[in-house]
């Protein structure tokens, strides 16, 4: 094992390892930057700041104070019982309808932006309901925005040092077979070849989304209250961020939607029906519809909507019961996972990431696999199902539509599928470089980077503007027998439209078009080379698949660090709101977990992520170039760009 | 490891956890069994007028004996007053209960309200206490 790692990191290169080193001391700035950034000043005179409260707003939304200044905050709601609590500041305060309540005096000793949070349920937008306080003098995002600065410069130093088949220093092409680890391995072989391993994998998930329909339909009109958008728009989306990195597809596994669907045009729950006619119309999936364009849509779609969808349990109950519906029919249509490839929203999302998941299922040897003439894991054997995503296992080297069923390690008679562990990145290059004519990757790709910050400043910043309109103004949580509550005004429809053309416009077109800007300013760099401007566009688009990622972890930090309590009381006490207590304990309280840390450990996530973005365009331009050259012109004129990305989401975080 | 012999055996078992697993749906009906009831208490969830109000609106109790309401906060704060009574609960925070004990000591039918401005239907969240003989 510890020769295998020294294998895998290795940096032979001197300098290769000073950039590597000196990334990982801006990584560890980032992190302590708390600690330097605490002033204290004498006390004086307390200033009073007058604050007042409304669904969904406080104002003055961003409140300016001196360090060490001694502060007395005079909170009004205006309408009904809202909460003030500070990130890092143990007050938990209710404000009655129509009253003013007091606190202070007090003072903030540490720089930088701490977010004021409403803390008592107020109606449906009320876990993003916030303020921000920003403790003057703000060094906090000057020291982001150079830290931000030096790791893009060392990132172009670290590349300039010619790592071949690299990411940050380890080895892209070593791969750990998962399944011939000890113990372990033989374990989780057995485990998977198992004909009952989907279904117990999947079970679980099928009783989790019976509570989603059921509380969606009849729970408690509060989002916050309610299983259906506690577990899942905070606990689950979360969750499927960090599943991408470690497990690719694995939510794919555990996915009950298309379930259904693929039981009824097999005939069975648990073994192999060798059949020779599918219980299924057996029709053919359009050639024109087999890629990513609908998924994506979708996937702007439902953003589209998002501030309702995460917020009415209703809307979730019918998102999952249409999505149910439309995978079940599918199935019977088409007989495959057509609907996981093309149509699902998430199936999108978590294809387009997963190509840079540490996680793949792959052959041993592709060799084997070429000459194996049965084909077993796309035709099926009496062990498994011929690929229910129309892949060939053995030769695959691209997770975007490996669902990860495990069918293929079942049916292979050779024992020549596996579970491989690799460093991020490493099919990247080759995938980039075949990207000739998949647009529908590429402005997945750009959705995704573009709508991370969008939902930072949209759920978690001070503007209330954008909120209001993406809401519909709206002050109603609602169920099945409420739903009438969500009938949109005429003007608030017209705002909405607004919000559809900022989130639409800045996804389809303002982003895509900066990134053409500067994939043909690349292409200007490099001089002479066989691509045109519109290949390098599709190409260097993927690096925006780990960068993307990166950028989802980190709003996905704030969103369980933050609301961690709302999904552990649906699970464990009360799923529907109605006030049960299930587990013999206490419910937990609403408090946010280090939320006034939050900046800090968002901010290195995205510096590793634009290290990435950068590395993994240098690796895709010298996929396609073959010259260090070009491939480092390339990386820098589209690195400006992701540095520029990096400095907006420093701005959105300190600023 | 492979498929055996018992395969039918297997579905079967499948087919049995599959029917338990979407039994899932029914779940919130546990609520009658699950939600305190008298003598333990009676539970009036509260909501804003526009969803349901006061839940349940009326209540029968007793003349002498004593009663237990348990408060749970539905959507946004609310409170319980009973002038004739002289009974104020206070807010109730959503997702959190309060308890309210008291023994009617005159009989008669009783208003209710809500306390803590609301909704804008506020003012029509009522219900009435009956406290029988």
């Amino acid at each position: 094992m510890s020769s295998h790692v020294v294998e895998w990191v290795s940096v032979k290169n001197h300098s290769a390892l000073v950039a590597l080193t000196l990334m990982v001391v801006i990584l560890a700035t980032g992190l302590t930057l708390p600690v330097f950034g605490q002033v204290y000043k004498a006390d004086s005179q307390p200033r009073i700041i007058d604050i007042t409260a409304k669904r969904f707003e406080f104002t003055p939304n961003i409140i300016h104070v001196n360090a060490g200044e001694s502060i007395i905050f005079r909170i009004r709601s205006e309408d009904v019982t809202h909460g003030f609590y500070i990130d890092g500041y143990d007050y938990h305060l209710e404000i009655p309808p129509l009253s003013t309540v007091e606190v202070g005096p007090m003072q903030f000793n540490e720089l930088g932006k701490l977010k004021i949070r409403c803390s008592v349920t107020c109606g449906p937008i009320h876990p993003f309901m916030v303020a921000e306080i920003i403790v003057e003098p703000n060094y906090v995002l000057p020291v982001f925005l150079v830290l931000t600065a030096g790791m893009f410069g060392t990132s172009v130093a670290y590349i300039g040092t010619r790592p071949k088949n690299r990411m940050l220093g380890i080895s892209t092409e070593k791969e750990l077979d998962i399944l011939r680890i000890k113990v372990i391995g033989p374990v989780l072989k057995k485990f998977l070849q198992w004909r009952g391993s989907n279904y117990a994998l999947l079970w679980p998930n099928l009783v989790i989304f019976m509570i989603v329909f059921a509380s969606g339909f009849v729970g408690n009109p509060t989002g916050n209250l309610n299983f259906s958008i506690a577990v899942v728009w905070i606990l689950w989306f979360a969750a499927v961020e960090f599943m991408i990195l470690l497990g690719a597809r694995l939510w794919c596994t555990l996915c009950p939607l298309p379930a259904f669907g693929e039981w009824s045009t097999r005939r069975r729950l648990y073994g192999v029906h060798r059949l020779k006619k599918w219980f299924s119309l057996g029709r053919k999936w359009p050639k024109q519809l087999d890629n990513m364009w609908i998924g994506a849509l979708s996937f702007l779609g439902i953003s589209l909507i998002v501030p309702w969808l995460v917020t009415r349990p209703i809307i979730s109950g019918l998102l999952f019961v249409g999505l149910v519906s439309i995978a079940t029919i599918m199935h019977l249509v088409f007989t495959k996972r057509n609907f996981c490839r093309s149509i699902c929203p998430a199936g999108a999302y978590i294809g387009y990431h997963s190509v840079d998941s540490l996680f793949s299922v792959r052959s041993r040897d592709k060799g084997t696999c070429d000459k194996h003439i049965a084909k077993e894991c796309m035709q099926g054997s009496p062990n498994g199902y011929g690929c229910p995503w129309l892949l060939y296992p053995g030769g695959n080297n691209d997770n975007t539509f490996c669902g990860q069923c495990f069918e293929c390690l079942k049916s292979c008679s050779l024992d020549n599928m596996t579970l491989k562990l690799r460093m991020i990145g490493k099919d990247l290059p080759s995938i980039a470089a075949k990207a000739k004519g998949k647009f529908d990757e590429a402005w997945m790709g750009f959705i995704r980077f573009t709508l991370a910050p969008l939902y930072m400043i949209v759920f978690f910043g001070p503007t209330f503007w954008i909120k209001d309109w993406g809401n519909m103004s709206n002050v109603y949580g609602a169920n099945w027998p409420t739903i009438g509550l969500l009938t949109p005004t005429p003007n608030a429809l017209s705002n909405w439209l607004g919000w559809a053309v900022i989130v639409g416009g800045l996804s389809l077109a303002v982003y895509p078009a900066i990134f053409y800007g500067f994939s043909w300013l690349a292409k200007q760099a490099v001089g002479e080379v066989k691509q045109s401007a519109k290949d390098l566009f599709l190409s260097f688009s993927y690096a925006l698949a780990p960068y993307g990622m990166t950028l989802w972890v980190a709003f996905a930090l704030s969103l369980i660090m933050v609301n961690w309590a709302y999904p552990l009381n649906a699970l464990l006490q009360d799923p529907f709101g109605y006030g049960w207590h299930l587990a013999p304990i206490d419910k937990f309280t609403w408090s946010p977990l280090l939320a006034n840390m939050l900046p800090y450990i968002q901010a290195p996530v995205i510096f590793i992520g634009l290290a990435f973005a950068v590395n993994s365009t240098y690796n895709i331009g010298m996929k396609l170039f073959e010259d260090h050259s070009k491939a480092m012109k390339a990386t820098i004129v589209m690195g400006v760009l992701h540095f520029a990305a990096a400095l907006i989401v420093m701005f959105i975080l300190a600023g | 490891m492979r498929q055996g012999k018992h395969s039918i055996f297997w579905e079967i078992i499948a087919l049995g956890t599959l029917i338990l697993g979407l039994s899932f749906l029914g779940v919130p009906m546990l609520d009658a069994v699950l939600k305190p009831s008298p003598p333990h208490g009676i539970v009036i969830r509260l909501n804003i007028v526009e969803s349901s109000g006061f839940d349940p609106s009326v209540i029968t109790v007793k003349r002498g004996e004593p009663v237990k309401i348990i408060l749970h906060g539905m959507d946004v704060s609310h409170s319980l007053v009973v002038p004739d009574l002289g009974i104020d609960s206070g807010p109730v925070e959503p997702g959190k209960e309060k308890v309210v004990e008291f023994t009617p000591d005159k009989a008669g039918t009783f208003v209710f309200y809500c306390g803590t401005l609301c909704s804008v239907k506020h003012h029509f969240m009522r219900g009435t206490i009956v406290v029988e003989e």
